[in-house]
């Protein structure tokens, strides 16, 4: 009984003051619930919806090598919906390709996160049709290969703004 | 207070720390087209919003360590063990079984799931010596 008063009074001497513990209780929890909102926050993007990336042009061209590469989107992408992008490709003559193979890469510029990458189909009127689900808003890079026979793949980057809605 | 949880605290808040400065360091960071913000070691996706989130990690990691003889150690691996815990189980969600869209760097994931792992084992062993110690007083 009298080990157990020693070490029980041994014990209260080493207890910090009670504003200590507050404040490293508080800064503890603090701490945690700061990382785990910052990574929430982080990984869901959520601060697309109190800021949507300010919006970018529907249509855009990027030259790539010889190649004149036209983005068209009917409307603004979004996020967890279909989307269409088509792209017109022109040669140096200034000829549309229309035997070209062309697929599409997307990258968030924000944070290490990419969407898988699709093939765009030909369309009879020369252009081509892709249809990129993304998984998060924000700002990517659209990275669009042309491949064309007897000649070197080349590629052109677009950036795009994703909305939530 | 137990030396298990205060070296623990005093681990994982230097490594963390270390961690969050050295990703701000762009030599070590080389940005790759998987990790736009660059790659720890070429490992490790990391961005600003990370850096940050291992800087505060280890800051306070290092203050429940050291401040009034480690006793708040024990409290640090047990709250910032759950954190990772959630963390880890909506990176996997995220990359894998829901979505299955986004691919967040997977190694950061299997960081985190190591960071809850140690951390919860470490909050139990340490509850699990104070009693014993009580115990045996």
């Amino acid at each position: 009984m009298a080990q157990m008063n020693f070490l029980t009074s041994n014990q209260m001497a080493t207890e910090p003051p009670v504003w200590v513990d507050r404040t490293m209780r508080g800064i503890i929890f603090g701490g945690g619930a700061l990382v785990l909102g910052l990574l929430v926050w982080a990984h869901l993007g959520l601060g697309a919806l109190i800021h949507p990336p300010t919006p970018t042009a529907l249509q855009q061209t990027a030259q790539a090598g010889p190649y004149a590469i036209t983005f068209q989107s009917p409307r603004q992408l979004t996020a967890r919906n279909a989307n269409t992008a088509a792209f017109t490709l022109h040669g140096a003559t200034g000829a549309a390709l229309r035997d070209a193979q062309v697929h599409v890469t997307f990258e968030m510029v924000d944070m290490p996160m990419t969407t898988p990458e699709v093939e765009a189909t030909r369309q009879s009127d020369g252009s081509y049709i892709a249809h990129p689900l993304f998984a998060m808003a924000g700002t990517w890079h659209m990275t669009a290969y042309v491949a064309v026979a007897g000649q070197p793949p080349q590629s052109a980057t677009f950036t795009v703004s994703v909305r939530w809605s | 207070m137990s030396n298990l949880a205060k070296t623990y605290a005093q681990l994982l808040g230097g490594v963390l720390t270390l961690v969050g400065v050295l990703g701000f360091v762009a030599p070590l960071a080389p940005t790759a087209a998987s990790a736009p913000h660059g790659a720890l070691l070429g490992i490790f996706a990391i961005d600003p919003i990370h850096n940050v989130i291992h800087l505060a990690s280890g800051i306070v990691g290092l203050l429940a360590a050291n401040m009034a003889g480690g006793q708040y150690a024990r409290l640090y691996a047990g709250v910032f063990g759950a954190v990772y815990a959630v963390v880890t189980i909506v990176g996997f969600i995220q990359g894998n079984t829901v979505l299955n869209l986004i691919d967040v760097n997977v190694a950061d994931n299997f960081l985190h799931t190591a960071i809850a792992a140690a951390s919860l084992a470490v909050y139990f062993l340490a509850g699990n010596n104070n009693a014993a110690a009580t115990r045996t007083a």
